[in-house]
């Protein structure tokens, strides 16, 4: 540790991870703020009523297509596999950035991920929320999906755990379950300080019960510190498991342009850049709304942007690769589907996928464009837009040329598939915006810690 | 700030604000150095430095996680193995019933789970939370702990405590208030509103599970909901149901006379054995089953000879093939071969996928061919007549596939009663048959073919003395 100085301190901990003249109670200020407010600004009003209503939607197309059967979508021979599945790899995409965020950065000792953590590991758990609901509805069935678990039935059957799919249930609970407790255990200080400053008795209690007595004893804080880092060291390895076996899917599979080896990279740089181009998209607007332009700083948003610049180009390398394996494999199935996937009747989806994830981030060279909201903001939703193309054209366009003519066929969604996923972003901001309103959106305890006075200087020796 | 006397309860300990954690880790120091053991610092963030000050130890947590990690990953491998191996064995493909590499993501994401519900639960648990009463939380002043302000908190239950003492001793370190804790002079209880109202949803949460219990193992009259109906009637023809619709009352129709199923026209009756056929055969026969069976079906082909090396080095074990020659095999019908080759048997896979029917005729018309070739290898003529070596010869060199000796016709002209029968050739001629026609015919078979069978003989190379064998043993078959 230095001996001194306030010096070694700011090279450190740079200014502009926390900007303005903040001190401890300042941030906690900021932070609890939002939730004691006695009404949240008028823009949650407008996002969560929209988002509800379109949640009704999302209520309204499952019970349509549980009641009449999965017929109602557009999936059909030869292409089985449509928009379901599109959005469930779309959603678990998304929601990779927030484990990425909280665990990996946090390794690496990437302080500047303080300001966001708590923000992107709740827009993961919405998001896997939003992804596991797309599987379980799916099987037409749904009251049969506890058949997906190594649970006794009457059939006396056990399943297959030789399938891929069987490897996706267990990959995507286990994500959820341990991307939850994460959460959870970084809420639990931040529980006890809206606990302490709670004036209603209903408040008091509600987050009283959620943090748990917490008392911040610094031999409770010794193994937290400890499980925090256990959590996060077991939470690195899983996130890139994850979308490696949702890749799997695919990649296992014996059809022309899913049958490679280079899915499971490609499918987590994927999902780490549609991440962050979500954690933008949300905390744009949210750091304006709720006043938190000091604690999620330009230095976060230029970190991010830089991020999805760096996945972007992997991803980029990696259509590129594809063709490169089409072409080498000497495989005329493989050549035929990738000429198609580029030039045939899904051509469109492919240019706006790769214009969309390999051509718009590019701008991101620029400081200037880095640090203008504005464009960022468009950005970021242009990623999004692009990364869902990409999962449509994997997807369609591997399995609409079948390999007999005579089954090919021009996938189109039915108004049921579009209000699906329309109201699926409904249950996503839904959540969200609850979170934003009744939750601490950034980590309180651990942004007081990357201030320069949370470290003792040992003057006094 | 002391108060000696307080009709709350029973006094806690003492509690001292710092303003700055520079100060409060050096109190740290302090109180430890004194001879502290049951005391706590209270921060809003992880102090970094401080568990040194302290002499906080090092947890345990870690090995706790690293034991149900490894408790995971067996379980995981037992229950995968249990599952899929033992008690619901999957067959696919005859791929093997437990292969680990199938297994390992799940391995994996067991081994995952259960290190961090230990991780998160452990360390709750170690903790003593959650404890949702605490003395300190009636401390108005601590309700910063959460926020700005740090805390030493010395408990009355330390063996060195003597609360003025604390109080010096706290303030001499820079502390800049400090205060008494007391515990509840009540018992610290749920609120008796909310008691009420969880022996209410108790009750509430009974009900459900009453009802299921109600109806367990019960039968009822009523009949079922049906939630989604479009699903449980659906318009269609059931194989035991009813309709108007046809005369004799019956959902399912009997098949019009002279159906065929499907694929089966293509059966062997079309098939002409000949040269060219039998070449076929043998050139599929090289391909798909000499590998095993070995060019000369004694079932010594290459993968035979070096699975059976490495099953004699303990390596693998090894059913060998079989020796499709051999008098089993030479009995089988052509419709046994047939389905064997399709279907497969005992660890011999299907071919049934690789070999187009026709192609799979051929193998067997071919196979028939290896048979007969081989059948006299190892007889000891020494001591036969020449009628004797001939009718082994007929036997062995393929000659009885297509001819027989009473009189029945199989593909080529019965031989019996040969000599001195007038016959009519090809060309329509007629011809009285003699020796030299027989001969003849055996050296070069189409040169003068017989009307009405299919020009299909082999040429058999034959020395001259069996030439006279087989001549003989024809003349002899009146």
């Amino acid at each position: 540790m230095a001996n001194s100085a306030s010096a070694n301190n700011l090279d450190i901990f740079p200014e502009d991870l926390v900007q303005g003249t903040n001190d401890f109670h300042s941030i906690t200020e900021t932070v609890c703020g939002v939730i004691e407010a006695p009404k949240p600004p008028k823009a949650w009003y407008i996002i969560f009523g929209t988002a509800l209503a379109l949640l009704g939607v999302l209520g309204a197309m499952i019970v349509y297509l549980v009641t009449t059967g999965v017929g109602v979508w557009g999936n059909n021979q030869p292409v089985a596999w449509g928009w379901p599945i599109v959005n469930f790899v779309f959603w678990v995409g998304i929601g990779h950035a927030g484990t990425l965020i909280s665990a990996v950065l946090f390794l690496f000792r990437q302080d500047w991920r303080t300001g966001i953590n708590r923000f992107s590991e709740a827009m993961t758990i919405f998001a896997v929320v939003c992804a596991g609901m797309f599987p379980a509805i799916h099987v037409g069935r749904v009251w049969f999906i506890w058949w997906v678990f190594p649970l006794p039935n009457q059939m006396a059957m056990w399943p297959n755990f030789r399938s891929p799919l069987l490897w996706d249930v267990f990959a995507v609970s286990t994500y959820f379950s341990v991307s939850l407790l994460f959460w959870y255990m970084g809420l639990v200080p931040d529980l006890a300080t809206v606990r302490d400053r709670a004036i209603s008795k209903t408040k008091r209690f509600w987050y009283g019960l959620f943090s748990l007595g917490w008392t911040g004893s610094n031999r409770q804080w010794h193994r937290y510190e400890r499980a925090y880092l256990l959590l996060a060291a077991l939470a690195t390895p899983l996130v890139l498991s994850v979308h490696s076996v949702v890749s799997f899917d695919f990649a296992t599979s014996q059809l022309a342009g899913w049958h490679t080896t280079i899915f499971p990279p490609y499918f987590v740089a994927g999902a780490i850049f549609s991440g962050f181009a979500m954690v933008l998209t949300l905390s744009i607007p949210a750091r304006k709304i709720f006043g938190l332009e000091e604690l999620i700083t330009l230095r976060h948003i230029d970190n991010m942007t830089k991020v999805i610049m760096a996945t972007g180009m992997m991803v980029g390398y990696a259509y590129a690769m594809e063709f490169f394996m089409a072409w080498y494999s000497g495989n005329e199935y493989e050549g035929f589907t990738f000429i198609n996937r580029a030039f045939g009747p899904y051509a469109w989806a492919y240019w706006i996928m790769v214009s969309c994830n390999v051509l718009s981030p590019q701008i991101f060279w620029f400081k200037k464009i880095r640090r203008n909201l504005v464009v960022v903001f468009i950005m970021s939703l242009f990623v999004n837009v692009g990364m869902w193309f990409e999962r449509f054209v994997i997807t369609v366009t591997s399995l609409n040329r079948d390999f007999l003519p005579s089954s090919w066929h021009y996938f189109t969604p039915t108004w049921v598939d579009i209000l699906t996923l329309v109201g699926s972003f409904g249950l996503f901001f839904t959540l969200f915006m609850l979170f934003c309103r009744f939750l601490p959106q950034v980590a309180i305890s651990e942004v007081k810690n990357v201030l320069p006075q949370a470290h003792p200087h040992h003057d006094a020796h | 700030m002391t108060e000696t006397s307080n009709d709350n309860g029973e006094l806690y300990g003492v509690v001292a604000e710092f303003d700055d954690v520079t100060t409060l880790c050096n109190a740290a120091e302090k109180v430890r150095e004194a001879g502290y053991t049951k005391w706590d610092c209270h921060t809003p963030f992880p102090v970094h430095g401080l568990d040194d000050s302290m002499g906080v130890k090092f947890t345990k947590l870690p090995w706790v996680v690293l034991a149900m990690g490894l408790t995971g990953c067996t379980l995981a491998v037992l229950m995968q193995w249990w599952m899929n191996a033992v008690d619901y064995p999957y067959d696919i493909s005859g791929k093997p019933r437990w292969s680990l590499p199938a297994n390992v993501p799940i391995i994996f994401e067991m081994t995952v789970l259960f290190s961090a519900f230990t991780a998160f639960f452990g360390m709750w648990i170690a903790n003593g939370l959650p404890l949702w009463y605490h003395p300190l939380f009636r401390n108005k002043r601590f309700a910063r702990v959460t926020d700005d302000k740090f805390f030493v908190a010395i408990e009355a239950a330390d063996d060195l405590f003597d609360s003025s003492k604390a109080h010096d001793f706290l303030k001499s370190l820079g502390a800049s208030d400090t205060e008494d804790v007391y515990h509840s002079a009540e018992s610290a209880g749920l609120p008796g509103s909310l008691k009420g109202k969880l022996v209410v949803m108790a009750c509430l949460a009974t009900v459900p599970l009453s009802m299921v219990y109600n109806s367990y193992g019960k039968t009822t009259t009523e009949p079922r909901v049906h939630l989604v109906p479009d699903m449980d009637k659906q318009d269609k023809f059931r194989a035991q149901g009813q309709t108007s619709l046809f005369a004799d009352g019956r959902m399912s129709r009997a098949q019009v006379e002279g159906t065929v199923a499907q694929g089966d026209l293509d059966d062997h009756s079309n098939n002409v054995v000949n040269a060219a056929f039998i070449d076929r055969g043998e050139e599929r026969f090289n391909i798909y089953c000499s590998v095993c069976h070995g060019f000369d079906g004694k079932g010594d082909g290459t993968v035979h000879r070096r699975a059976t090396e490495l099953a004699d080095a303990g390596h693998a074990s090894w059913i060998p093939p079989s020796n499709i020659i051999l008098g089993l095999y030479a009995d089988q019908s052509d419709e046994e071969l047939y389905s064997t080759i399709t279907d497969g048997i005992r660890t011999m896979p299907g071919y049934g996928e690789q070999i187009p029917k026709k192609d799979r005729w051929a193998i067997i018309a071919y196979v028939r061919a290896l048979q007969m070739a081989q059948k006299g290898d190892s007889v000891d003529t020494t001591g036969m007549t020449s009628e004797q070596r001939g009718e082994l010869l007929f036997d062995s060199q393929t000659c009885s596939t297509c001819h027989t000796m009473n009189g029945a016709r199989v593909i080529g002209p019965p031989l019996n009663g040969l000599l001195g029968q007038e016959i009519t050739l090809d060309d329509d001629t007629t011809l009285v048959i003699d020796e030299t026609y027989i001969l003849n015919s055996i050296t070069d078979p189409m040169a003068q073919a017989r009307k009405g069978y299919p020009k299909a003989m082999l040429q058999v190379e034959l020395t001259d003395e069996d030439l006279t064998d087989l001549l003989n043993y024809i003349k002899s078959q009146k």
